[in-house]
């Protein structure tokens, strides 16, 4: 498969798996809106980690590592933020939407990366 | 303990593992490092050439001498040596000491190792040494990032990686290779300005 297409993937699943995730593991906790949006940060960060290293390997390092750092806490927070206000696939897609935000930008900071490669090969 | 045995135990152990956690970098990075490496051509000395997963990249027919630190990366590199189209040996050495003899080689490759040795600049100084005049450093390496969105997660994992396998994510390596006295003349993106592709010219006198 095409790796922009990967890439791609890796971004939305990996947000909406770790959105679901905390929200899945925090339910029923209870706490103030805010120490759920702290523990659903962290515990986004801590569920990035598995996935970085199952991921890299086939996907590549820098490509897998990046975006997941950018997924991980914002994933983990909207997820714990969601319990009780929205259903399960809401908190999932809302948490795929990020992943989208963050595939995008990175495919945008690359584009224009790439756009200068050719001009700045001869310093 | 010495860092550069420690380094050296690092790669021995990784050695098994090394072809599984590149193989996605390898199927990234191969058809750019097949333009890249075009510009190879006399007689080559390759630093840190691991279990020579690029090899598969470099153009037929060339003359290359591959160091590596670590004997085992060598013993698993062996196939890929002897099956390239061309004339390649193969020797366990340190890049920061190597024992060739002044301007021996036309050029010098290193394929992420800038990251990953203990002293970068002592490393580029002793490939100028052993580069001829003119001579050309051709580096793919990943870099610190410019971009402090990109650069700020290669600091959080700095620490991590510094301690599992002794690379560092967030070295300047384009400022390294002008310290060392190199005219570094291609600075070219692969990826988000974080793996990069450098060719810089050992000066004449």
């Amino acid at each position: 498969m095409n790796l922009k297409i990967i890439d791609f993937l890796i971004s939305v699943l990996s947000a909406a798996l770790i959105a679901f995730a905390t929200s899945q593991i925090l339910v029923g906790s209870g706490g103030s809106p805010l120490l759920m949006m702290i523990a659903g940060g962290l515990l986004g960060m801590a569920l990035s980690i598995p996935l970085m290293i199952v991921l890299v390997p086939p996907f590549g390092a820098f490509e897998v590592m990046i975006a997941l750092h950018w997924i991980g806490m914002p994933a983990g927070m909207i997820g714990a933020m969601m319990i009780g206000y929205a259903p399960n696939y809401c908190i999932a897609v809302s948490g795929a939407a990020w992943g989208l935000f963050v595939w995008g930008l990175i495919e945008y900071f690359n584009r224009r990366y790439e756009a200068g490669r050719y001009e700045s090969e001869v310093l | 303990m010495n860092q550069t045995i420690k380094m050296k135990g690092n790669f021995d152990g990784a050695a098994k593992l090394f072809d599984f956690i590149r193989s996605g970098d390898s199927r990234r990075w191969g058809t750019i490092q097949k333009r890249f490496f075009s510009q190879l051509q006399g007689k080559i000395l390759y630093v840190g050439i691991g279990t020579g997963q690029e090899i598969v990249n470099f153009p037929p027919g060339l003359d290359i001498v591959a160091i590596d630190i670590s004997a085992e990366m060598l013993k698993r590199a062996q196939e890929r040596i002897s099956n390239y189209p061309g004339n390649m040996t193969s020797l366990i050495m340190d890049a920061h000491n190597t024992t060739f003899e002044d301007d021996t080689f036309d050029m010098v490759l290193t394929v992420c190792v800038l990251c990953t040795v203990e002293k970068p600049v002592e490393v580029l100084e002793e490939l100028k040494r052993v580069l001829k005049p003119g001579g050309k450093l051709v580096s793919f390496e990943h870099v610190q990032s410019q971009n402090p969105l990109f650069a700020w997660p290669l600091y959080l994992m700095n620490f991590l990686s510094l301690k599992l396998t002794g690379t560092s994510l967030i070295r300047d390596t384009a400022k390294n290779i002008r310290l060392a006295g190199f005219d570094l003349f291609t600075d070219a993106n692969v990826y988000l300005d974080i793996v990069k592709m450098f060719t810089s010219r050992k000066p004449e006198n």
